[in-house]
């Protein structure tokens, strides 16, 4: 049996339930055993945390990846931001001097990190461990649904080229009974950063084209597998309908399309916590699924 | 220990998302700021295209905005060939920002001086803060030469 433990991050336990609990429920349904990192804190933020206090940040990510160092499984990240601060932790840490320094911050609560934790991101889980044929043995309900996909910008961390990179949640949405909607600017950030430092300049040159790209590119909805880009996504579209902009494509995380096509309800997912209108969307396509 | 041997930003922009982390991290760890208009480099983006480029400075061999400034306060570091401002010498002329081919060197108003990349003394943070590679900084001679070599 494959077993995981599982980071959830910040995003998803307080603003998403509905992705913690289609996590659960598909890794069950795949046969995986999720352990839960017990007491784990921020990861933290992959940019400003580490800008503002570059060795704390590291001994933060160091006391997460001890712990799931002790549980001995692969560490399963499920938020694009948390996996860029972990890896990153990681291959830092390889280096002996530098983790005894951090693990010599870590000694004031008992901690200590060896090394030896393999940090791996929710998308190459799926496409690795379960693509295609264990997530097709499950799927109750595939609908023919067209979806724009958005890898995040954190998950281009990578050998491979950006282009490519987004192939694979791609991959993974096609094997979950998805048809990909190609709309030219899958690259194209969700403008979270950017709207910290200037809300207008991110409305215009990402968030409006981005959308305006996706909705002549015929989707039916968005999937991303990075929390914060879905939290950008509708709370974007929440400002543009208040700018007489009517945009209302409902935006899903990967994990949320897989419950779904495994036979899910919309219900039980809790779906109706998403900003943008999600629940409907689901109930009309697979509302006539018995739970 | 021994200097790193001199480097130099370059640019990718098929990889570039216009996350605008390399300005974020720019104006943050120079002026503990958030603030893009208080970044040494800037991701541009035409509106009607898409097309992104990024203007930084290329810490030129035969620099402009050094030899326009009437004071010396720009002079290149010899070792590391990156090309600095001391403000305590810069008289707020401008000339620099009007010589620069680039655009990279700007006007802070607050502080009274030019200001510019100084690729954070060989560790730029551009380069570390972008997830998708597209802000490289790489070995300026290797490069140099692979430029001629291209031509």
């Amino acid at each position: 049996m494959k077993r995981y433990t599982i980071y959830l991050g910040c995003m998803i336990p307080m603003r998403f339930p509905s992705i913690e609990k289609s996590a659960r429920l598909v890794f069950e349904k795949l046969g995986a055993k999720i352990a839960d990192l017990e007491g784990y804190t921020c990861c933290p933020d992959p940019v400003l945390t580490r800008l503002a206090e570059d060795e704390f940040s590291l001994a933060l990510s160091a006391r997460n990846l001890a712990m799931a160092e002790k549980m001995g499984n692969d560490l399963l990240v499920l938020c694009n931001g948390c996996y860029e601060t972990l890896i990153e932790a990681e291959e830092a840490l390889r280096d002996d001097d530098l983790r005894a320094r951090v693990n010599g911050i870590l000694a004031n609560e008992g901690t200590r990190y060896l090394g030896k934790v393999k940090v791996r991101a929710l998308i190459d889980v799926l496409n690795e461990d379960f693509r295609p044929g264990e997530i097709a043995a499950q799927l109750k309900a595939p609908r023919p649904v067209k979806v724009a996909c958005h890898t995040g910008c954190h998950m281009l961390r990578s050998k491979l080229h950006p282009r490519d990179r987004v192939r694979i949640l791609e991959d993974v949405a096609v094997a979950s009974g998805a048809e990909i909607a190609a709309y030219g600017k899958e690259l194209d950030c969700c403008g979270f950063p950017c709207a910290i430092a200037d809300e207008k300049m991110a409305m215009d040159i990402l968030i409006s084209p981005k959308l305006e790209a996706i909705k002549s590119s015929g989707a039916e909805a968005i999937v991303t597998g990075c929390p914060t880009c879905l939290y950008q996504f509708e709370n974007s579209e929440a400002a543009l309908k208040k700018l007489g902009k009517e945009t209302d494509i409902p935006v899903m995380h990967i994990l949320e399309l897989m419950a779904l096509g495994f036979g899910f309800s919309p219900e039980e997912l809790g779906l109706e916590l998403h900003r943008s209108p999600v629940k409907t969307f689901a109930q009309k396509k697979w509302g006539d699924v018995p739970g | 220990m021994k200097n790193p041997p001199p480097k130099l930003l370059v640019f990718d922009p098929t990889r570039c998302t216009a996350c605008h982390y390399c300005e974020i991290a720019c104006s943050y760890s120079h002026f503990h700021v958030i603030d893009l208009a208080k970044a040494n480099l800037h991701v541009l983006t035409d509106p009607a295209t898409g097309e992104r480029e990024v203007a930084h400075c290329l810490h030129c061999d035969n620099a402009l905005c050094l030899e326009a400034c009437p004071t010396g306060a720009i002079y290149r570091d010899e070792v590391t060939k990156i090309v600095r401002i001391n403000p305590m010498k810069c008289i707020g002329c401008k000339s620099c920002v009007a010589a620069c081919p680039v655009g990279a060197m700007w006007f802070h108003e607050a502080e009274g001086s030019a200001r510019k990349c100084d690729l954070c003394d060989g560790d730029p943070k551009c380069v570390k803060y972008c997830s998708p590679g597209a802000v490289r900084a790489v070995d300026r001679a290797a490069y140099l030469k692979e430029l001629e070599a291209k031509k």
